[in-house]
């Protein structure tokens, strides 16, 4: 019996050891060109057509952008996430977590800035120059901000990172195909309810201008952006099942429940393009 | 005794083959899951590691400490939902409430200094965070002993009539890494010019 035990402790170990300790749904969409490097990354979304009575309690949606840094000394290599959570009650917060090898750099939410009928939700990571990487927020709640163009904004502390540059497009290292820039669905746990939809678009990258490439799909598992110390990091850790892109266009993607699983590297949308985001259209904003 | 020692040998058969199948059992649910959460080629990785978006309002104690959150600065209001009017040249008052939650017993407490910038808010065409200013310049929070700091807010002379949302702008933490920053205030009501 003495045997037996000591087995059972060491298959248990090597499970704790294996598994990861915590992972998230999540899929996602990312810019299929060759790796490049853009000085401003952004995107928009929406949860207009949401139920948050089908948001089990506890539970939240999350559509976000995963941008990663390009400079690899100090603190770095960073990736920078900026996200808008949806909970059960159809409050929405935002928040900005950047991270570096050794753990959170900087992680900062705020909520109650819209609902689940905010007209759009937009957001903007960005160097500043003399500051560092800068997250903005910019919250549609009515049809009059939008039409205005008036948003709430919300800036998020600048951190000097030593980052002046993101990657977008895919690149090879740690032996997985990393996605620089994703714009993405996550969730603790797959809200299995055709109720909800995630609206995302505007997934564009500023270079000289705002351009955007094709558009591909990736889940969870295979969402890595980073090589660290010889180790692939992704986003949230595992795919979201039973989700799938029900709509797509140019640069736009409806994330559903629909029963079907979207899987890694399916064309969402083709050719490539770009015009200034609607909330960068106000001078100085961006 | 012949009989008791065939009872105990096969008691202790018995006890090896329900210990091998629960070894089975625990072994083949550790693959499926493992293979469900990576689905890639292991030869390919030597490791992966997740990151997950946080929510704050649920983060606990091991999850922040597997991604370095030592500590989680909560801000909140006991003027949270209940509506405010606001008139041009009025100054408002909103109470905050500044707790810490340690997760690691190295932090025991943060500096909160308010610095609020032009153009860190902006509701509207109100540059909310050029009319903000706070009771105290800075303040110390220790894990378990809340704060209680008092914002202001100027309405501008040349404010338009509008529903309109504030949010606490300008809190600067020390040290700056290492904790985690929640606003879970609900400031909504109107300017009437």
């Amino acid at each position: 019996m003495k045997g037996a035990t000591v087995l059972l402790l060491l298959v248990a170990f090597l499970l704790v050891g294996v598994l990861p300790v915590h992972a998230n749904p999540y899929v996602g969409s990312y810019l299929s060109n060759s790796q490049s490097t853009s000085t401003s990354n952004f995107f928009g979304t929406s949860f207009t057509s949401t139920s948050a009575s089908v948001i089990p309690s506890g539970d939240w949606i999350a559509s976000e952008m995963g941008n990663a840094g390009t400079a690899t000394t100090g603190s770095c290599p960073c990736f920078y996430q900026l996200g808008y959570i949806i909970d059960d009650t159809g409050n929405v917060a935002v928040t900005a977590q950047y991270w570096g090898p050794s753990g959170s750099l900087y992680s900062s939410q705020t909520n109650n800035v819209g609902s689940a009928s905010s007209i759009t939700l937009e957001g903007i990571t960005e160097y500043v120059s003399g500051s560092g990487i800068q997250s903005k927020a910019f919250v549609y709640n009515t049809l009059t901000q939008y039409n205005n163009n008036s948003p709430n904004s919300y800036t998020f502390t600048a951190q000097s990172t030593g980052d002046t540059q993101f990657y977008y497009g895919t690149s090879t290292g740690c032996s997985s195909t990393l996605l620089g820039y994703q714009v993405g669905v996550e969730s603790p746990t797959t809200v299995s309810s055709s109720s909800w939809y995630v609206w995302q678009n505007t997934m564009e990258v500023y270079t000289t201008s705002w351009i955007y490439q094709a558009g591909s799909s990736i889940e969870g598992n295979n969402s890595f952006f980073q090589c660290i110390s010889g180790s692939a990091h992704d986003i949230g850790g595992a795919q979201m099942s039973g989700v799938s892109a029900v709509y797509t266009a140019a640069n736009t993607v409806e994330w559903q429940y629909s029963g079907t699983t979207e899987g890694n590297n399916v064309a969402l949308w083709s050719g490539s393009g770009g015009s200034t985001p609607y909330a960068c259209q106000v001078s100085g904003r961006c | 005794m012949q009989r008791k020692r065939w009872v105990h040998e096969k008691s202790g058969r018995t006890g090896y083959a329900i210990t091998a199948i629960a070894l089975l059992v625990v072994s083949v649910l550790g693959a499926v899951s493992f293979y469900q959460q990576s689905n890639v080629t292991t030869s390919e990785h030597a490791t992966t590691r997740a990151i997950p978006l946080l929510n704050l309002n649920y983060l606990n104690a091991s999850q922040a400490k597997e991604y370095g959150i030592l500590g989680l600065l909560n801000v909140s209001s006991s003027s949270s939902g209940s509506s405010f009017d606001g008139s041009p040249g009025q100054t408002l008052q909103f109470p905050l409430t500044l707790s810490l939650t340690q997760f690691d017993s190295s932090m025991q407490s943060v500096i909160v200094s308010f610095k609020p910038t032009s153009g860190q808010e902006v509701v509207g065409a109100v540059d909310v965070s050029a009319q903000l200013s706070y009771s105290n310049s800075s303040v110390i929070v220790y894990s378990g002993r809340p704060v209680t700091v008092t914002m202001y807010f100027h309405v501008p002379i040349n404010a338009v009539s509008s529903d309109f949302k504030l949010v606490p702008a300008g809190l600067l933490l020390t040290p700056p890494s290492g904790i985690a920053l929640l606003i879970d205030t609900n400031f909504e009501g109107s300017l009437t010019a």
